[in-house]
């Protein structure tokens, strides 16, 4: 998103805050991330969710998250190890709950106002199969799927309304570590990128890249990745992870992370290649 | 109706009344879809373009919640805001906002009475949604070639009104609206007009076998526009399921559509087709706290509602029920009752008129009382003159109609107070000498300059001809007499 933590403090600084066209964001009064940003991470708690260490984790990513891990540790910060322990249900509450949602947010795209319309169609219920069918990938159309089954009458509550109680207990999961620490450490992602197309046909395969990160997106939680290595020349990313409304922690976390971490050497070949 | 009689009625209402606020009840454009052009009062947010997202106004939320305390509701601490999907070109989002599980108001009840028999209603809840757009065809839908769109009236705040199937035929489901429209307008949340659509109702009918607990197979009635309708409508679809029950036939759960011109329901969708529609929280919208100062606040504020105002009018004014019922079923007509009585007129003579010829002069215009031309201070005139012997109660008819036909009412009063006047001299000289022979000292005073003691005579006269004498004439002779 940017090209360094301060960059990206910068940008959160001014887009943060409540927005009387959005109810859904916060009233709260925004800290200057920008001035907490060099405080350290001396004396700071920092956890490690075993859980976030997965089964097909890559070696190479594995060692990377340790060494970035033993490096705040050097700068200051205790580390211990914490636990999570509904992590592994927050993908499938996850691939119930943003379904269903994306599956109701695209239904205006109908073909009737703006957007691709579809010809041809001799009635109404034609125009919307046709231009649907057509307008929308692959990808789309299996998430639309996937939300209108679970939303729909007699499997709601089996599906949507359980993962929202999931979601509560990934929300707890998270309230309870933060007691005991002030922000969390763990791997962006089990894998390095997989070339494009190459999951397409295993969906499954492909969401569980996402087990890492869909917990911080259910939890009431915020997160930062950080480059913090290469495997076969791929950037491998650190996530920092603290409490709802704490990007300030997060922010400084990661700073300290970049300034200990000598960030030119973290330079993809390929990047370097295209310089 | 020998056969309806061995099967219960079960009539359940769904009432639809927009709320009379200013903006729409998600974005600031102006409600007023009627008479702006098409598609004038639309934004992003009312037509659902990508990436906008709904902010609730505040006083539509108020005036739900003013309604369901009107109606006794319950209303919750927590409420929020649904999803209800499903693709209609009229409905830009391809869902609408509506409210399904914690609505703003739950478990009233609605008070009312049949031909002066008290009745009450259960309401199950109220709640609160956006309206649709409007499509208007070209030509009939069946062979319409194409379809316009028009959101002007997409995102208008929208109160359901939910009943309990605790009605029992089609009289106490119209007094029901009746009562119910009466309290809105009270309110001030909605206009009551249904001709319009700003006040729409659906139905639920079914039969029973007279002392089954369990309900029959209901069937959901559409699109009737009146009172009338309403009743017609239920009528006929009791009749209609009682003649498939008798055949020993089966009821099937369906939707159908009034059709007043044929003076019929036709079937619109089974329940086989009827539409899933996926409800749930929606995510663009935190939940609601209601609190409870606000909700002191609001109840605070009701005016004095109907059933109060028929009190009242029974108790301190003399009215019979069935006349104080019919009179605060319409605010403008109590309104219009109190302030005839305000300036003077008898309570008894102003309610028969109000409810005899004048409602029956409405009706055949399709006109609400205070579209009349004929105000308060003209009736209660009319009710004087007829008091004081002026006029006759049948000429009254006759100038009430004449008063009512014209855009200015005040000429035909002014005639019947003139028609029947005392002018000529022959007659007016008898009352002069009557006045003279009766009120001595007043003439001695007179005579001695006191310019008051004229004036007094003249009222004398007035006195004696039931207000018929020429006023004019009256002093001219009086004056001619005693000098
Ligand atoms: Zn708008």
């Amino acid at each position: 998103m940017t090209r360094d933590v301060a960059d990206a403090a910068v940008l959160l600084q001014s887009i943060a805050g409540h927005d009387p066209r959005d109810s859904t964001s916060s009233q709260k009064p925004v800290p200057d991330y920008l001035s907490s940003l060099q405080r350290g991470v001396k004396g700071m708690r920092l956890g490690v969710p075993k859980e976030y260490f997965v089964a097909g984790m890559e070696p190479a990513v594995e060692q990377a998250i340790n060494d970035a891990i033993r490096l705040l540790e050097q700068q200051g910060a205790s580390i211990q190890e914490v636990s999570l322990p509904h992590s592994d249900v927050a993908l499938p509450a996850y691939y119930i709950i943003a379904p269903a949602e994306a599956s109701s947010n695209l239904a205006r795209y109908d073909g009737v106002r703006y957007g691709y319309q579809a010809e041809g169609a001799k009635n109404l219920i034609e125009e919307y199969v046709m231009t649907r069918q057509q307008g929308f990938g692959a990808e789309v159309k299996r998430r639309i799927m996937l939300g209108t089954y679970a939303l729909s009458s007699g499997y709601y509550d089996a599906y949507y309304l359980q993962a929202q109680k999931v979601r509560t207990l990934i929300i707890d999961d998270f309230k309870r570590a933060f007691e005991k620490v002030d922000a969390l450490l763990g791997a962006t992602s089990p894998t390095v990128a997989f070339p494009l197309g190459a999951k397409t046909q295993d969906p499954v395969a492909m969401y569980l890249n996402d087990i890492i990160t869909i917990p911080a997106n259910l939890g009431n939680v915020c997160g930062i990745s950080v480059p913090c290595g290469l495997a076969d020349g791929l950037p491998i990313g650190l996530q920092v992870i603290a409490p709802g409304f704490r990007e300030d922690t997060a922010l400084q976390v990661a700073y300290a992370f970049e300034a200990a971490a000598d960030f030119r050497k973290l330079q993809s070949p390929l990047m370097r290649a295209a310089a | 109706m020998a056969v309806a009689t061995r099967y219960e009625v079960v009539v359940g209402l769904e009432v639809h009344a927009q709320v009379l606020t200013q903006s729409k009840m998600f974005c600031g454009c102006s409600t007023d879809y009627l008479v702006a052009p098409p598609n004038a009062n639309t934004c992003p947010v009312c037509l659902g373009l990508p990436g906008s997202l709904p902010v609730i106004n505040r006083r539509a939320v108020e005036a739900t919640i003013r309604t369901a305390l009107a109606l006794n509701c319950e209303i919750p601490e927590f409420s929020k805001f649904d999803r209800k999907n499903y693709f209609y070109p009229d409905l830009p989002k391809g869902y609408q906002i509506s409210q399904h599980d914690l609505p703003f108001s739950r478990n009233g009840r609605l008070e009312f009475d049949v031909k002066g028999e008290a009745r009450r209603c259960g309401i199950t809840r109220v709640h609160l949604e956006e309206d649709t757009g409007k499509l208007q065809h070209e030509g009939a839908i069946e062979q319409a070639q194409s379809s316009l769109v028009n959101f002007n009236r997409a995102g208008v705040p929208l109160m359901e009104i939910v009943s309990e199937p605790d009605l029992r035929s089609a009289d106490e489901a119209r007094e029901y609206v009746m009562r119910l429209r009466a309290i809105l307008q009270y309110i001030g949340v909605n206009n009551g007009d249904m001709e319009s659509g700003q006040l729409r109702c659906d139905a639920n009918v079914s039969l029973r076998p007279m002392g089954q607990a369990e309900f029959g197979t209901k069937v959901e009635v559409k699109n009737m526009n009146s009172f009338r309708a309403i009743h017609r409508a239920i009528e006929y679809e009791i009749e209609r399921q009682t003649e498939v029950l008798e055949a020993g036939g089966r009821l099937v759960q369906e939707t159908r559509g009034w059709n007043d011109a044929r003076a019929l329901t036709v079937s619109q969708r089974t329940k086989e087709f009827a539409e899933d529609y996926r409800y749930f929280p929606e995510p663009d919208l935190p939940p609601l706290e209601v609190s409870r100062e606000w909700v002191a606040e609001i109840r605070s504020q009701l005016p004095e509602l109907p059933a109060a105002r028929r009190e009242r009018l029974i108790a301190d004014l003399g009215l019979t029920p069935y006349d104080a019922s019919v009179l605060t079923s319409s605010k403008p007509m109590a309104e219009y009752f109190e302030e005839m009585v305000r300036l003077g007129a008898p309570p008894k003579a102003a309610a028969n008129w109000i409810l005899g010829d004048f409602s029956r002069f409405l009706n055949a215009d399709h006109k609400e009382i205070q579209e009349a031309s004929v105000k308060p201070a003209h009736l209660q005139q009319l009710i004087a003159l007829i008091d004081s012997g002026v006029i006759s109660g049948k000429m009254a008819k006759q100038t009430f109609e004449m008063m009512y036909r014209s855009p200015d009412p005040e000429p035909a009063l002014t005639a019947a107070k003139g028609s029947s006047q005392i002018s000529g001299d022959a007659e007016l000289a008898g009352i002069v000498d009557q006045v003279i022979a009766e009120n001595e000292k007043s003439v001695v005073d007179f005579k001695a300059g006191k310019a008051q003691a004229l004036k007094f005579l003249i009222g004398q006269g007035m006195k004696l001809s039931k207000g018929r004498a020429n006023p004019q004439r009256l002093e001219a002779l009086l004056r001619e007499k005693i000098s």
